[in-house]
């Protein structure tokens, strides 16, 4: 977005492919949205501060803006509350243009470093944030060690583990599948 | 509009009422030569080739000795449409107007006719060369203290349209539509944006252009802001059009004048009432539609000149006409014949005219609106206004003052 100091973008590096690539991985609403900004008003990253939140990322993506929204990390930061979709009033499902941006940026290796452990959290644990250290606490309340979930079933992770083998995964993860 | 030539005898446009031939004098050749050897060079218009098998015109309707005329009509009513004039892009310096490149909405409405200069033939005007990225510029002279603080109303969707018609024929051209914001007010129109987008043609609000700069490699650079990226945004365009504002036609005012209709600050003819009277002037039987009153699109010009068309008819088809009680009368045995009244009358209903031998002044009771003008002016106090006679404003008084 910088260069030379001056902070202009600059729409000739737009790229139309990327739009039908955006479209093409769930946002395919995306041109229909009108920018009337009801998302952002509800938007808990937009909320925070984050420089590109909702809307922001859907327009830079209808003019088909793949480096500006892949070297940003402000998709990784959606917490996933879909209440832009509950508000929208194009029914662009805002929220699944987030998706896309990631499905995109993740193709090229273009996410956060702590996004990868997070998927390998996934694959090994059944988890992306892994509950770890609570195992004492947990005892003393009379809870077993580990919460009745994916983690602790061994059977149940192996299966989801050949799931996520025969997707995408299988290609991109930056981590060995064993 | 400058850009192509056509002949010496042509038809105005494909559309034209009356879509009649007529003839350009002065680049005619029977004309130049006339008036130079006082012999036709050419009369291929009337006469065709006869040794080439080429036929003149076979109606026999080339009148050389044909002139303007001028035809007095005695109407009831007058309806002024006299449309509206584009505004030139020559007062916008910021924008390269030197540059063949950069054109008003209605040079490209013409490109992208099917009868225009190019034959629909999408091309650049400098060089012939089909552009790849487009850049259309709203609000070019509306909204703007320096020329016309209105709203021009029709820019946003005409500015959509030429969008839909190139996504829709040319759906790999690269289009930025750059709006202060985007106005769709009307039936359908909303629908038609949002149309539009989903076509790929580029928003970008709260941007106006600053400039448009021609770069070495003959590229427009176009540089305005994103509202929706919080962001300066710039673009290289290989053509760039400018929506700019509709202005009332030239002697509109002296049109106006004519007719005792006023103009208002923007130099549009003023209806009476915007709500209750619109196709109303100030002078009773003279009537307004279309763009003469204010920017306007089709359905609206076609509303508003029916509008005045029915109230014409009101007005003409009984024969007669309702004189108001309100207006003013002049006591002639008192007048004096000075003449002030004449001039101050907004709605020209006073002239002069013989009674009892001598000049005295009249006031045409269809004509006077009532306004009490010349009453107050008369240094004879021979005119009388109708329900504010002395008498009656000081009974008035006396009345408010009893209590």
């Amino acid at each position: 977005m910088e260069e030379g100091g001056v902070n202009v973008i600059d729409l000739t590096q737009a790229d139309e492919s990327f739009v039908k690539e955006l479209e093409g991985l769930g946002a395919d609403e995306l041109r229909e949205c009108i920018q009337c900004g009801k998302c952002a008003s509800t938007c808990p990253m937009a909320l925070a501060g984050l420089e590109f939140f909702i809307k922001r990322i859907i327009h830079a993506a209808n003019l088909g803006l793949r480096d500006i929204l892949l070297e940003d990390s402000s998709v990784w930061g959606c917490q996933s509350c879909n209440r832009c979709v509950e508000v929208c009033p194009m029914d662009i499902k805002p929220y699944e243009v987030i998706q896309a941006v990631r499905r995109a940026a993740v193709k090229v290796e273009s996410c956060p470093a702590n996004t990868y452990e997070g998927l390998r959290n996934l694959y090994r644990f059944g988890h992306a944030v892994y509950p770890k250290g609570y195992e004492e606490r947990r005892k003393k309340a009379g809870l077993p060690e580990k919460p009745p979930t994916a983690i602790s079933n061994e059977e149940l992770r192996k299966k989801f583990q050949e799931v996520l083998r025969n997707t995408i995964l299988e290609e991109i993860a930056p981590f060995p599948l064993d | 509009m400058g850009l192509n030539q056509r002949r010496a005898a042509y038809i105005e446009y494909p559309q034209a009422v009356p879509k009649k031939a007529v003839i350009d004098e002065p680049n005619c050749l029977y004309f130049k030569s006339m008036k130079k050897t006082g012999k036709p060079a050419c009369e291929i218009c009337k006469k065709g080739i006869p040794p080439k098998g080429i036929q003149g015109c076979p109606a026999d309707a080339i009148k050389f000795d044909d002139k303007d005329e001028y035809i007095n009509l005695k109407v009831g009513a007058v309806i002024i449409a006299t449309g509206f004039k584009p505004m030139s892009k020559v007062h916008f310096k910021e924008y390269s107007p030197h540059c063949p490149d950069v054109i008003t909405s209605m040079e490209f409405e013409r490109i992208l006719s099917a009868t225009g200069p190019t034959g629909g033939e999408l091309k650049r005007p400098s060089d012939g060369t089909k552009p790849k990225t487009i850049a259309m510029i709203s609000c070019v002279g509306s909204r703007d203290e320096r020329y016309h603080r209105y709203c021009s109303k029709v820019c946003c969707m005409y500015m959509l349209k030429h969008a839909r018609i190139l996504k829709e024929k040319y759906p790999d051209i690269k289009l930025y539509l750059f709006f202060i914001d985007v106005r769709t007010a009307g039936k359908d129109f909303e629908e038609f944006y949002v149309y539009t987008r989903e076509l790929g043609a580029k928003i970008i609000r709260g941007g106006r252009v600053s400039a448009v700069d021609v770069k070495p490699n003959g590229k427009l650079r176009v540089r305005g802001f994103d509202v929706d990226l919080c962001s300066p945004v710039e673009v290289d365009a290989d053509l760039v059009v400018l929506a700019t504002a509709i202005e009332p036609p030239d002697g509109v005012d002296e049109l106006g004048r004519m007719f005792s209709a006023t103009c208002g600050r923007e130099g549009f003819l003023r209806e009476v009432h915007t709500k209750l009277y619109p196709v109303e002037t100030s002078a009773r039987g003279v009537f307004i539609a279309g763009c003469v009153q204010g920017p306007k699109d089709i359905p609206e010009s076609i509303a508003q000149s029916r509008a005045a068309a029915a109230a014409t008819a009101a007005l003409i088809i009984p024969g007669k006409i309702k004189f108001e009680a309100i207006v003013s009368e002049v006591d002639r045995d008192k007048c004096s014949s000075c003449g002030v009244c004449v001039p101050l009358c907004p709605y020209s209903a006073i002239r002069i005219e013989e009674y009892k031998g001598k000049e005295k002044a009249y006031i045409e009771p269809a004509l006077c609106a009532g306004c009490g003008v010349c009453a107050s002016a008369c240094p004879s106090r021979a005119i009388k206004f109708n329900g504010f006679t002395t008498e009656q404003i000081m009974a008035q008084i006396d009345a408010l003052t009893e209590a």
